[in-house]
């Protein structure tokens, strides 16, 4: 049986059935991890607590008392820390850092039965959108045969291994499209929840007003019960929001109609995308407007600002996060300075790699006394009029539809310029800018037979909504994983 | 204005070696993300409110917790992953010669 083939749903039913254990389902993925490991997919593998805890899942549901996520294998991106298990951010600044806590999402996945196999690549402290600036090497996405082909990024390692049948599923976080590029890029399921519905507490800080942790799985159903378990207020974390959180797997029980709900695209992000990503939405438009739905175009025009305003208030927000690696206290500490004001500068010179340095420079620059007025302020002024134009499409449409990504993967090294290379990010960092949640889901292939994305965006804490309409799609588009292809 | 020593100085800012070829930022591409960033400049803000948290709505008279400090975590555990330590403290490069 090629156990590494199910989603949970499926490995939940066989276990209750009896048809097989969790630790035959951890043998046949620890088969499997180590038949991909050409992909580069994970940093640092914990296979041996996996087995121990494997043999609890199973006493677990021979007692019949299984909790909510018993016996799911997943991958963790290396930027949640986990108690002894070393957490890099793919950095050598961070190369030997064991943290004495876990994250609170790992917390909350722990406690409902996962099974954590290892921390997965990506890019540098999440900066990136190709897995390319991964201190541990670039990271294969599975569906490119025998092209090197981008995963996505940051959270690249933790989708081509939900792809490749390394893992069941994967944590990811999103600061502008890492959790959703990538699971366009690799064909899988990647949702981006509202800001603040899950908690940010151990997890390592890039722009602290964007970040926000998301589930990466192989269907929707999946999807909706992993984020059900990690979402939640956590003292730890006060811009966690308190609203209950609804059992969003249990709303997928009923497919919802379409007739009559009303859905917006927006023209900039159509007309900016390949035509083959075009032809794909057309196709999706097509069979929303013969289910009954209202399909209607609108113009954001502040759309065009949106990667400029990201790159921005990223850029600062980092270069105040990272201030904390000083070579000191727990981080990589060069060997080369005989003073301490030097081993601040050389510690964070050998430490950290180019693209992290760039968005430190142009954060330090746009925060300086000088230019503060003309970048900071400004922008998040900017904010303000994007976060207004979205709640004015959603007083009359319930989501608005997007590509997830302009074009195809792309080849691995292809894309030389770092703003080229932000540009990616078009699709997805307008509505992390002010917030608001977006889910992935595979839509088919493009000309290069490469997997292509569709991007549901909703209002503030609707991801019932986006998963009821993501449901629907991916019963109408019935794409073929790279596993069951 | 002279790009390469702004450059240099926010290196310096940035605790980053600020020296070509030491792995400073090559300028050029520097100078094309501030050119991007600069394209928000078109926009007119001077009536608008900045949105620092785009959730400031929803966090709204939520309850704050008490600032407490936690004194839970041991010494050895924070020293743990210290490239070096001595007694208890962080060992670092001597400050007065």
């Amino acid at each position: 049986m090629m156990l590494y083939k199910y989603t949970y749903s499926e490995l939940r039913a066989g276990y209750e059935a009896k048809d097989f254990t969790v630790k035959e389902v951890l043998a046949s993925y620890i088969q499997k991890i180590e038949e991909n490991q050409n992909l580069n997919g994970y940093i640092t593998l914990c296979l041996e607590q996996a087995l121990q805890e494997a043999k609890k899942a199973d006493e677990n549901f021979a007692a019949g008392q299984p909790r909510k996520l018993e016996g799911m294998p997943i991958a963790v991106k290396d930027n949640f820390c986990m108690k002894g298990l070393r957490t890099t951010a793919a950095s050598k600044m961070l190369e030997n850092f064991i943290p004495h806590y876990n994250s609170s999402v790992i917390d909350r996945i722990l406690n409902e039965g996962v099974i954590v196999l290892g921390k997965a690549n990506m890019d540098e402290f999440a900066m990136g959108s190709s897995n390319e600036t991964s201190y541990f090497g670039s990271v294969l996405n599975p569906w490119g045969n025998d092209k090197a082909i981008a995963p996505g990024g940051s959270s690249g390692g933790s989708a081509a291994i939900v792809a490749a049948g390394s893992s069941v599923a994967a944590l990811g976080t999103d600061t502008g499209g890492s959790v959703r590029q990538p699971a366009s890029f690799c064909g899988i399921t990647g949702m981006r929840p509202t800001y603040g519905l899950c908690s940010r507490y151990g997890i390592v800080a890039f722009a602290s007003s964007l970040d926000q942790a998301g589930p990466m799985t192989r269907d929707v159903a999946d999807n909706a019960l992993l984020l059900s378990v990690m979402a939640g207020h956590d003292p730890k974390d006060m811009t966690t929001l308190t609203e209950e959180i609804p059992d969003y797997s249990a709303i997928l029980k009923n497919p919802i109609s379409l007739k009559g709900k009303s859905f917006a695209y927006i023209e900039e992000c159509l007309s900016a995308s390949d035509e083959a990503v075009q032809r794909n939405m057309q196709n999706v438009f097509a069979l929303l407007r013969e289910r009954g739905a209202i399909v209607d175009p609108i113009s954001l025009k502040l759309q065009k600002y949106a990667i400029s305003a990201y790159v921005l208030i990223s850029a600062c927000e980092a270069s105040s996060n990272l201030a904390r690696y000083d070579g000191v206290r727990y981080t990589h500490r060069s060997q080369n300075a005989d003073k301490l004001s030097n081993l601040y500068n050389e510690s964070r010179s050998e430490g950290f790699g180019a693209e992290v340095k760039r968005r430190l420079c142009i954060g330090t620059y746009a925060l300086s006394a000088s230019e503060y007025e003309e970048f900071y302020l400004r922008v998040q002024k900017l904010r303000r009029l994007i976060y207004n134009d979205f709640m004015s499409v959603f007083a009359k449409y319930d989501l608005i539809l997007t590509p997830t990504s302009p074009s195809e993967p792309f080849v691995l090294g292809e894309i030389q310029s770092p703003c080229a290379m932000y540009a990616q990010d078009h699709m997805t960092v307008m509505n992390a800018l002010v917030g608001l949640p977006g889910l992935s889901i595979p839509s088919g292939l493009g000309a290069q037979g490469l997997p292509l994305g569709l991007q549901i965006i909703g209002n503030f804490l609707s991801e019932s909504d986006i998963y009821a309409l993501a449901h629907v799609l991916e019963k109408e588009i019935a794409f073929q994983s790279w596993l069951k292809k | 204005m002279d790009l390469l020593n702004t450059l240099k100085k926010v290196c310096r800012t940035a605790c980053l070696a600020n020296e070509q070829g030491k792995g400073m930022p090559n300028v050029q591409e520097i100078k094309d993300i501030i050119d991007m960033i600069h394209l928000i400049s078109e926009v007119e803000v001077s009536h608008v409110e900045p949105m620092y948290l785009p959730t400031e709505e929803l966090l709204k008279n939520k309850p704050m917790r008490d600032d407490v400090a936690q004194d839970d975590v041991a010494t050895n555990v924070i020293l743990a992953n210290s490239p070096e330590q001595r007694e208890g403290f962080f060992v670092l490069p001597k400050v007065i010669d």
